[in-house]
């Protein structure tokens, strides 16, 4: 075979470097159980899907005393020979291990190999071999939950959808043009421009699944923002149990802002504490607080924190609206701080506000995020998120395109061209999906008109 | 004697594959049934359509005959699709079915290197190297390089009408045997299918009155780009609704329906189905259109368009009557469904030559299709390559940006065919270069090269680019003052302009016409034909979109530059799905770029196979 390159086995550690009680390397391709094999001389048959306890031995001693496990192709994670060895999580053990395969020929697997392998021997689709590396890099248990689900298909399987949809209404237009002399009955503009606004609501809904997708991948972004010295910093350093950020009595002394990322519940959050707001004239302050204002805009969560002693009512609700205003989408809670400071009378202006004093405990306010993630209706039991950046883009193309058909259609551009736009947006779900457009358009108009002149 | 190409059967196909191979110097032989059947329209008299339009005037741009053909014997002109775009617009002519097939003849008798037998091939002969000829009815051994098997619906050819069967491919012919059986023990696997005709009528038996009346064109176009001449008189058609009481006549004898009662298995078009089908599939339709075709100038018989059955004949009849100006309708041929062998085209190669004997080639219903036009090109171009191939020269191709002809044969060779395969625009990525007005831009040049187009006609499509380029040169240095066209852009109900800027911008305006533009806003413009301008015009319009296409036919090179060596063996890439190993393996794709066009093959699966071709 002169075109097929050679295959080779590879093989790489697959749990965590450093020390841990296991350590498992794996080894996949061709001559994976070959390799293995002449480390382990006392395994005279091989059981698949077995665990054998065997000594491996290097140059005549035992290295350590292994759980080796045959997984045959193509029914194993990448579809080739695949071999675990479960050795003692020694660094020496496994160093010298992977040494003596790779120098009985396996070659050390680059990053994500295992994976790709999986995807060219038809094991996972393109979206499920990407949602691989995000479950492997998972920080949370929704953000695993959404991996694992985009893995077993449902965003495929979504998309499928809506573009069947899209295809079914692509065919009213390539009706027209190629049936013309047909006895059929052409839809009505106001009816097809209804059916076009339904899908660009549809592919809208999922582009915004995208910014909740990204937020559970990558933390929910939760701002700190307030006047300064309410007290933003003591916060953050309460969320992450470390003085992460100093905190003094004077106002602003944060002047950039601050990014950790922590988790509460199932959730991650992407925590940033922020410059005080307030009216300066000093450079550096007011560069601070421009990047406040962008922070804000990203947020889904905005935590507005109010010293009711430094604060006007007046002030403190003039900045609560400039907040909402930065960030119609995001839930923004007030929280009353320092209540070690004032007396009972004081009443928080905002019904749904929180008052709290900074070093008391912080489980009201938790319950109050995770009272938020569900009001937001991002919760991530939701049937699809689209987490990965390739698929909103090729939705955003899409979107564009429709609202290209769209445009045309509503000022009566001739049928080829908004089919034109039409069929863009569908090689852009296509990207994801891949199929064939011109056979399917004509099915739909088959099964749904009579043709036949 | 041996001949060069041998065509077998004379229909659109087989007379547009003899016409190229004996134009282009190669001693041709025409095997036909009946001498008298030549050209012969088995099924509606007309000519065009949408999709179908554009391909008879690529046939023409690239030297073939049906688009003279067409012009020579129309009774009626008509541009579909006018409303549209002028990508959409698609000439279709209703024709004189007999003066069609003399014409033909006619056509054919003229060329020198052409030579006919009435006789019907039995037997295609091989030897190891490849094709050698064919074994005609009476046992004669004809010796050629080449053959081009256009069979038709003749291969095994059985009609339905009702219960009754006869052996046959068309209406009172016979059929013929020997030769799928021939193919199949060479290796060649076979399938059937299925279509079907309307009853035909004396037209002096109808009430005209209750039909609605379908002129031709006030302004007939013509298809070909030869001095041919565009209708001066034409003749109408006529249109007529089927009712209730016609589809229950129908319905009450469907135990009787071939199609219903198990007689026919095989696969008709979905796109042309006959009136049972169409009452079966759309219970809730309660009318279905049907046109009344006059079949000539002077015949008084009519074709019944939409009517396609296969039902007794009584039944026909009784149904028919009660269609609204048909009480007193007398017929003279009932219509009937028709079953044929066909080879799944996967087993050609772009050229239409098959896989397995060497310059044995394929054309037209044998290869699963339907429609004259679709026919006719395939034809042309399996003659064009059974002239290279015996003069051992490259084969001749087209791709899917070039020509629907294109399209069409990598369609079929890339995906084959459940169901006899029509052209539709929608097929066509690149629709909007691919139109009937530009066919000669596209073509001509390439038929030249071939020797199939006459030095007269080539010294009047140069001149004919020429002034396209002066004309668009002169638009293009054209400018205007808003104070010179704001009045007439105001009155067009246009936006105004804001300072001077180039007067071809404002053509792209869908409230312009060029014309309007012109003669407005124009200064001194040159003097050029109508013809000339529209390309000028067109070429405006549609030049964003036509960019953004060639942007697309840049990125469907670069895959279709990427050969697969022959004989890859696509079995043994273990990363690919079963499902696309096996059709990729029997398919063979020449290219990456077809490869991808194969239904199965994801592009999961176009990643790999470009991977394992070391890109």
């Amino acid at each position: 075979m002169p075109y097929l390159r050679r295959v080779k086995t590879i093989v790489a550690l697959s749990t965590p470097s450093g020390s841990g009680a296991l350590g498992i390397l794996r080894i996949s391709g061709p001559d994976a159980l070959n390799l293995v094999q002449g480390f382990l001389p006392g395994l005279v048959s091989w059981k698949p899907r077995h665990a054998h306890f065997q000594a491996f031995v290097v140059d005549e001693e035992v290295l350590d005393e292994v759980i080796a496990l045959w997984f045959p192709g193509p029914n194993s994670y990448t579809g080739e020979e695949v071999v675990e060895l479960s050795f003692h999580g020694s660094a020496y053990i496994l160093d010298s291990a992977l040494d003596r395969l790779v120098q009985a020929g396996a070659q050390l697997a680059k990053p994500g190999e295992f994976t790709q392998r999986a995807f060219f021997n038809g094991k996972l689709d393109l979206s499920q071999a990407e949602a691989v590396g995000d479950l492997i890099a998972s920080e949370s248990a929704s953000a695993h939950r959404l991996a694992f689900r985009q893995m077993r298909g449902s965003v495929s399987k979504h998309l499928q959808h809506l573009r069947q949809q899209l295809i079914d209404f692509a065919a009213l237009i390539e009706l027209e043009l190629d049936f013309v002399e047909e006895d059929v009955e052409f839809a009505q503009r106001p009816a097809l421009l209804k059916l076009l606004n339904d899908l660009e609501v549809e592919i809208e809904r999922m582009l915004q699944t995208f910014r909740l997708g990204r937020a559970i991948r990558e933390g929910i972004p939760l701002v700190l923002a307030g006047a300064p010295n309410a007290g933003k910093s003591t916060l953050l350093n309460r969320f992450l149990q470390e003085d992460r950020a100093i905190v003094t009595e004077i106002p602003g002394t944060t002047r950039d802002t601050i990014e950790e990322k922590f988790r509460l519940g199932a959730h991650l959050f992407r925590l940033i504490d922020t410059a005080g707001l307030h009216e300066s004239t000093d450079r550096v302050e007011q560069m601070g607080m421009q990047k406040t204002w962008e922070k804000v805009a990203e947020a889904q969560i905005v935590l507005y924190l109010v010293d009711p002693m430094q604060s006007e009512t007046g002030q403190a609700n003039e900045l609560f609206e400039a907040l909402r205003n930065q960030a119609p989408n995001a839930e923004i809670i007030p929280v009353l701080s320092k209540s070690d400071l004032w007396t009972k009378e004081v009443k928080s202006p905002w019904p749904h506000g929180l008052t709290m004093g900074l070093n008391e405990d912080l489980s009201a306010l938790e319950d109050r995020l995770n009272e938020a993630i569900i009001n937001a209706g991002w919760n991530d039991s939701q049937e699809v998120l689209i987490a990965n950046i390739r698929h909103a883009e090729a939705l955003r193309e899409a979107l564009q395109a429709l609202q290209r058909a769209h445009h045309g259609l509503s000022s009566g551009l001739s049928g080829e061209l908004v089919a034109y736009d039409l069929r863009e947006a569908l090689q852009h779900l296509g990207s994801i999906t891949g199929e064939i457009v011109a056979d399917d358009l004509l099915s739909s108009v088959f099964s749904r008109f009579c043709i036949g002149k | 004697m041996m001949y060069d190409v041998i065509v077998v059967g004379a229909g659109h196909a087989g007379c547009e594959a003899a016409c190229a191979a004996a134009r282009m110097g190669s001693t041709t032989l025409l095997v036909t049934m009946n001498m008298q059947t030549i050209g012969q329209m088995s099924c509606n008299p007309a000519m065009g359509g949408v999709a179908k339009g554009q391909i008879v005037r690529e046939i023409d741009a690239l030297g073939g005959f049906s688009g003279v053909i067409s012009d020579q014997t129309a009774i009626q002109f008509r541009m579909l699709n006018r409303s549209k775009g002028p990508a959409m617009w698609s000439p279709r002519v209703q024709s004189d079915r007999w003066r069609f097939a003399e014409t033909w003849r006619l056509t054919l008798e003229q060329m020198e290197n052409l030579h006919f037998v009435q006789s019907t091939a039995n037997e295609v002969l091989t030897d190891s190297h490849g094709v050698t000829g064919v074994i005609l009815q009476n046992g004669n051994k004809v010796q050629g390089k080449a053959v081009v098997l256009t069979s038709g619906t003749f291969l095994n050819g059985v009609m339905h009408i009702g219960e009754k069967q006869t052996h046959g491919g068309r209406s009172s012919e016979g059929s013929a045997r020997g030769i799928t059986e021939c193919l199949n023990a060479l290796g060649f696997e076979s399938g059937r299918m299925k279509t079907g005709t309307p009853p035909r009528l004396d037209g002096r038996s109808l009430d005209y009155s209750q039909f609605e009346e379908q002129k031709g064109d006030e302004k007939p176009g013509k298809f070909s780009y030869q001095p041919t001449q565009a209708l001066k008189k034409q003749r109408s058609c006529w249109i007529s609704h089927t009712s209730e009481a016609v589809h229950d006549t129908l319905r009450a004898s469907f135990d009787r329906s071939p199609l219903f009662n198990g007689a026919i298995q095989s696969s008709g078009p979905r796109y042309c189905p006959s009136i049972e089908d169409k009452i079966n599939r759309f219970a809730d339709k309660t009318s279905h259109q049907m046109f009344i075709e006059p079949e000539g100038w002077d015949t008084v018989e009519v074709y019944i368009n939409g009517f396609s059955t296969s039902l007794p004949e009584e039944v026909q009849h009784e149904a028919l009557r009660k269609v609204p100006g048909f009480q007193n309708a007398r017929f003279f041929r009932p219509g009937y469904a028709v079953e044929y062998d066909y080879f799944p085209p996967t087993q050609l190669s772009h050229s239409l030559e098959t896989k397995i004997v060497p310059r044995l080639f394929f054309a037209g219903q044998i290869n699963g299709t339907t429609g004259y036009e679709e026919a006719a090109c395939q034809g042309l171009m399996a003659g064009i390559n059974a002239h290279l191939a015996v003069h051992s020269k490259d084969p001749f191709t087209l791709d899917r940006s070039q020509a629907y002809m294109g399209v069409l044969i990598d369609d079929l060779i890339t995906k084959g065919t459940e169901e006899p395969y029509r052209m539709f625009t929608s097929r066509a990525e690149f629709r909007l270069t691919l139109r009937q007005d530009n066919a000669d831009r596209r073509l001509t040049a390439l038929g030249h090269s071939l020797g199939l187009i006459e030095e007269d006609q080539w010294k009047r499509f140069q001149n004919k680019m020429e002034s396209i380029a002066q004309a668009q040169q002169w638009l293009g240095q054209q400018s205007i003052e808003p104070k010179d066209a704001n009045k007439y852009l105001e009155e067009m109900g246009t936006a105004a302009i804001k300072q001077r800027g180039p007067l071809a911008q404002l053509v792209a305006r869908p409230q312009l016409q060029l014309e309007g533009i012109l003669s407005n806003l124009g200064n001194d413009v040159p003097v050029f034909s109508e013809e000339i301008w529209e390309q000028v015009e067109i070429t405006e319009k549609y030049a964003g979109y036509i960019d953004k296409e060639l942007e697309q036919v840049a990125k469907l090179k670069r895959l279709e530059n990427l050969r697969i060596p022959s004989g890859f063996s696509f079995e043994r890439i273990t990363a690919l799905s079963m499902e696309s190993r096996q059709k990729l393996q029997r398919i063979q794709p020449e290219t990456l770029g077809q490869a991808s066009r194969i239904s199965g093959v994801s592009p999961a699966d176009v990643q790999i196979l470009m991977v394992h071709l070391g890109r």
